[in-house]
């Protein structure tokens, strides 16, 4: 295991620009999250943990053409890096094992 | 419009990392769009919050300069350093001199910002004032007044004035206190103040422990004087026993921070007014407890109270009840309301003893004294810049041949003049951080290196920086860069001459700003001098005085008692007299403002006068000189009360003053003094009272037998053998009172103190002044001897004598020197004189001053001139003209 844990943000981002495989940029994720999350969440928020995580090699970005409604501006597409996606996938596996070990009790 | 505010893009692309910028700014304006069919307002609004959460480290670029300005920078850097470096002896006068400028005005300006910053700390500044009373006899003019006032009016405004949120009624007071566990340990307490309860809520003086009600029977004391009486252990509960006027066993509610030194109310102790004014003397007064102005009144106004409204109905109030006492006295008077902020430097208003106060005048004063000493400075730096243009006049053409534009040059020079002013600056700093426990110790102020934390300060330095390197720097500046490169790289041009004139305009400035220090110095002296060595008509050398005892027991007569124990020190060897009276010379009078006039007059012919109370020693043992009639009689009761028979003294000035052509005319008159009728037995040869400050007033003596000082006029020979003897006697016939005594002269001179303390930092900045500028001139001629070396070497070979080259080269500097002393005699005369009107004894300014201030600035211009014109004359002509 690598000495370096995801927080629980970076987490849900890494997760998000997994799941929407090569579509993902900024708006895409911070739509998903607070669709999935059902609240707020801050757009800077997301870019300062798409740039950290790009430092630490957990996803690559490309840029895409010039659209309209953008200002003019790219768009800048995150993928998740083999290191990245191991990473997840040991934490998966960490969250499973210990949720494996909780005994069936019935709160009905 | 579905544009994102073109504010917040214009700022998020001036700050955003530019590989950042098309996500960052993109995303944003995506969202934008999105948002905007919702609530065009809400997204707009959300576009730029969002944006300003951009504004932080990861995404800021980086804000170099590009690298071209830096290198110019750079070289301007490099050529001020090596210009520096090349001209020692030019940088370090330029160097020193502006360092010792900065310095001087570094020092006056943190003074001047101490003393402007009195009483900031109050919350509630804005709504505080002082009550000034004020009191017009007859026809005279009404003044401002002066903050005493009577016991009954603070109460009185209160009840009747809705805009008055609270009011103090403040009165100092000497008190003996100790310790009831410790009662061998009894001390002084000289800044005890009386104040009402409300006095704690209206000023801000910050409590350690306990509660701010001061209710009658408890105290509030500072820190220090909990730890002088009660050590470590915690003050509040604790006794403490007060005598002195109140007689009463007090016990601790609080304990108070110290009082900071900006304060101009000092007090140790707080004691509610209630005591005092109920106590034996207050609970006696006459009309009501309008009679005697002992007590300062402050109050706090509604923040939206009309001050001018406020004062107009105190005024009424108080009228209300002096109305008719006014009339008797066939005065007029009103009341003022003084802001906080005025009190300590509005050195007009006449006030109680405890206060610190200062003087706007004096604070001018230095100001300016601070600002000549920087400009002198200032000036070296152009004369010097200047004066050695020639040497960068190569520099300036070769550079503007290669392109530079003229205003590149001027901010090359500037910035050269920065680098000398910012090097001087922070000598300064350090000189002054170094002075200042001596200048604390000289101007008897409290200047810290706290203060130079204050906006204040900080202001003052950065100007000080900025003005430093503009105006030392521009001219400089706009000189060098105005040189046409063809004519100073062909050499033939020496653009140094023209600007000669203001050289020399700039040297006579310079002295002449010297002289008028040097004269002032002598004149502030002379007068110091002259007021000292006044003949007062009184005779103060060996006159020791005692304080006569505050604390008797309550069946003892204060005048038999005083007067048993002066007739058993009037028996001790040594003694040459003794005698009582109610104030010293030097300390003024009981009763300011009295009006007299002859009974048969209408009170609006009343004179001003003052009174006070002496035994029938007094007159023989301080050498007054009787004129007409008689001394006061020898008695051994207690006659200092004043009633029917009230006989009285007078001083020559009164006998002029009310009309009588000569003293014997006065003697057995009778005459009106305020509302008590009393008559002259005796008229003593005018005499000074007090300093040279004051003009001769009309002055009256009542009789007392029991008055608070006792002078004893003693043999030196065996001094301290004599005052150990009184001392027992004291300890012995008043115990419980602490026995204190000081020479009478001493305290006499005491009223110069602040005069010398102006003196003596006048003559040293004045000193500081001379000595820049003779910095200045030893620089402007050492320049021109370096100049001057062929010519003065071909004089040599020709048959020159020393003295002549000397002659030559000190002549034209020596005739700016004169020409700055010419111009300083009518600005002496001018501001001297205005100094001087604060003295009603006074020098008037002699040729005298002006021959010694010439004197002295052209022999130090002498001396700084000739040792280099010297150098420079007795140099082997060989060595000079060697090359070529």
């Amino acid at each position: 295991m690598s000495g370096y844990t995801l927080g629980e943000f970076e987490e849900l981002v890494l997760l998000m620009v997994a799941a929407q495989h090569d579509e993902a940029y900024g708006v895409s994720i911070l739509e998903g999250l607070e669709q999935e999350l059902e609240r707020k969440v801050n757009i800077s928020a997301v870019h300062v943990v798409l740039k950290r995580m790009e430092e630490k090699g957990f996803v690559k970005s490309r840029y895409g053409g010039i659209t309209e409604d953008r200002g003019g501006r790219r768009k800048k597409f995150y993928v998740i890096t083999a290191i990245g996606k191991r990473m997840l996938d040991e934490q998966h596996a960490l969250r499973n094992n210990i949720y494996k070990r909780i005994p069936k009790i019935s709160f009905g | 419009m579905m544009e994102p505010p073109k504010k917040a893009i214009g700022f998020l692309r001036w700050f955003c990392r530019e590989d950042y910028l098309d996500e960052i700014e993109g995303d944003l304006t995506e969202l934008f769009l999105k948002e905007h069919p919702r609530s065009a307002r809400a997204a707009r609004f959300n576009f730029s919050w969002r944006v300003l959460k951009y504004f932080r480290p990861g995404f800021i670029r980086s804000f170099n300069p590009s690298t071209h300005s830096t290198g110019m920078y750079n070289n301007y850097f490099k050529i001020a350093w090596r210009n520096l470096i090349h001209n020692k002896s030019f940088s370090s006068l330029n160097i020193i001199g502006l360092s010792i400028g900065m310095t001087c005005c570094l020092i006056l300006f943190q003074y001047v910002a101490f003393e402007s910053g009195f009483d900031n700390f109050h919350e509630r500044k804005e709504n505080l004032y002082r009550v000034l009373s004020a009191y017009a006899q007859g026809d005279e003019p009404m003044t401002l007044g002066a903050a005493y006032t009577p016991q009954a009016m603070a109460p009185s405004l209160k009840a009747a004035v809705p805009e008055i949120v609270n009011i103090s009624r403040v009165h100092d007071e000497n008190a003996i206190v100790f310790n009831p566990n410790t009662p061998e340990k009894v001390f002084e307490e000289d800044k005890a103040l009386y104040v009402d309860e409300a006095f704690m809520k209206m000023f801000t003086f910050p409590l350690v422990s306990g509660t701010k009600q001061l209710s009658p029977g408890t105290v509030l004391i500072s820190e220090a004087t909990a730890k002088k009486y009660f050590g470590n252990a915690p003050a509040e509960g604790q006794a403490l026993e007060v005598t002195g006027n109140i007689d009463k066993t007090y016990t601790v509610a609080g304990v108070f921070k110290d009082v900071p030194a900006n304060s101009h109310l000092q007090f140790t102790m707080l004691l509610p007014v209630e005591d005092l004014v109920k106590g034996p003397d207050y609970s006696t007064e006459p009309e009501g407890g309008w009679s005697w102005n002992n007590f300062t009144t402050y109050v706090e106004l509604h923040p939206q109270a009309n001050r001018e409204a406020v004062r107009q109905k105190m005024t009424d109030v108080m009228l209300n009840y002096r109305a008719e006492a006014l009339k008797q006295r066939g005065g007029r008077s009103v009341l003022n309301l003084q802001p906080l902020y005025d009190i300590h430097l509005n050195s007009e208003i006449e006030a109680a003893g405890t206060i610190v106060s200062g003087s706007y005048k004096t604070l001018y004063f230095f100001l300016i004294i601070g600002l000549i000493t920087l400009v002198i400075a200032l000036v070296n730096y152009i004369n010097l810049a200047t004066a050695r243009a020639l040497n960068r006049s190569r520099e300036v053409g070769v550079r503007k041949a290669v392109g530079a534009k003229r205003q590149q040059l001027m901010i090359q020079f500037l910035y050269e003049s920065a680098f000398t002013n910012i090097s001087a600056m922070l000598i300064a700093l350090i000189l002054t951080f170094a002075l200042l426990p001596v200048v604390n110790d000289i101007a008897e102020t409290q200047l810290n290196v706290n203060q130079w934390l204050e906006p204040t300060f900080v202001l003052s330095l950065v100007g000080t920086l900025a003005a430093g390197t503009l105006l030392a720097g521009l001219y400089p500046a706009f000189v060098l860069s105005s040189f046409r490169p063809a004519a100073v790289l062909k050499g033939k041009s020496s653009p140094v001459s023209g600007h000669f004139f203001l050289r020399k305009g700039l040297v006579i400035v310079q002295f002449t700003a010297c002289v008028v220090l040097i004269a002032g110095t002598v004149i502030v002296f002379d007068q110091l001098r002259y007021a000292r060595s006044l003949d007062l008509g009184l005779d103060l050398k060996q006159v020791v005085a005692v304080r006569a005892p505050r604390i008797l027991s309550p069946t003892a007569n204060r005048g038999i008692v005083t007067t048993t124990f002066v007739n058993e020190i009037r028996k001790l060897a040594g003694v040459e007299g003794a005698a009582v009276s109610s104030k010293l010379p030097g300390q003024g009078f009981n009763w300011n403002g009295a009006a007299i006039r002859k009974t048969s007059d209408d009170p609006s012919k009343a004179i001003r006068g003052v009174a006070t109370y002496i035994d029938s020693a007094f007159a023989k043992l301080y050498g007054l000189e009787l004129v007409a009639g008689k001394e006061f009689n020898k008695v051994t009761i207690q006659e200092d009360t004043v009633d029917q028979t009230w006989k009285i003294m007078v001083n020559e000035a009164t006998v002029k003053t009310l009309g009588y052509a000569t003293p014997l005319d006065i003697v057995n008159e009778e005459l009106m003094i305020g509302d008590y009728r009393a008559r002259v037995i005796g008229v003593y040869k005018n005499f000074k009272w007090s300093s040279a400050h004051e003009a001769q007033q009309n002055i009256v003596f009542g009789r007392t037998t029991g008055g608070s000082n006792i002078s004893v006029k003693v043999n030196m020979a065996n001094f301290q053998e004599l005052i150990g003897t009184i001392e027992s006697k004291f300890n012995a016939m008043f115990p419980g009172n602490l026995f204190q005594y000081s020479f009478v002269d001493d305290g006499f001179a005491l009223q110069y103190k602040n005069d010398e303390r102006f003196a003596k930092l006048f003559s040293i900045f004045a000193g500081m002044a001379i000595f820049i500028a003779c910095l200045g001139l030893f620089g402007l001629v050492a320049f021109t001897a370096q100049q001057r070396t062929k010519e003065i070497g071909m004089r040599k070979v020709l048959g020159a004598s020393v003295s002549g080259i000397v002659t030559l080269l000190s002549k034209d500097f020596l005739i700016l020197v004169l020409i700055g002393f010419v111009a300083a005699v009518p600005i002496t005369l001018y501001v001297m004189n205005q100094w001087l009107e604060n003295f009603a004894d006074r020098i008037s300014i002699g040729v005298g001053v002006f021959a010694l201030a010439g004197v002295i600035a052209l022999l130090v211009a002498i001396c700084t001139v000739s040792w280099q014109s010297f150098k420079a004359a007795v140099a082997n002509p060989v060595k000079s003209l060697r090359n070529e």
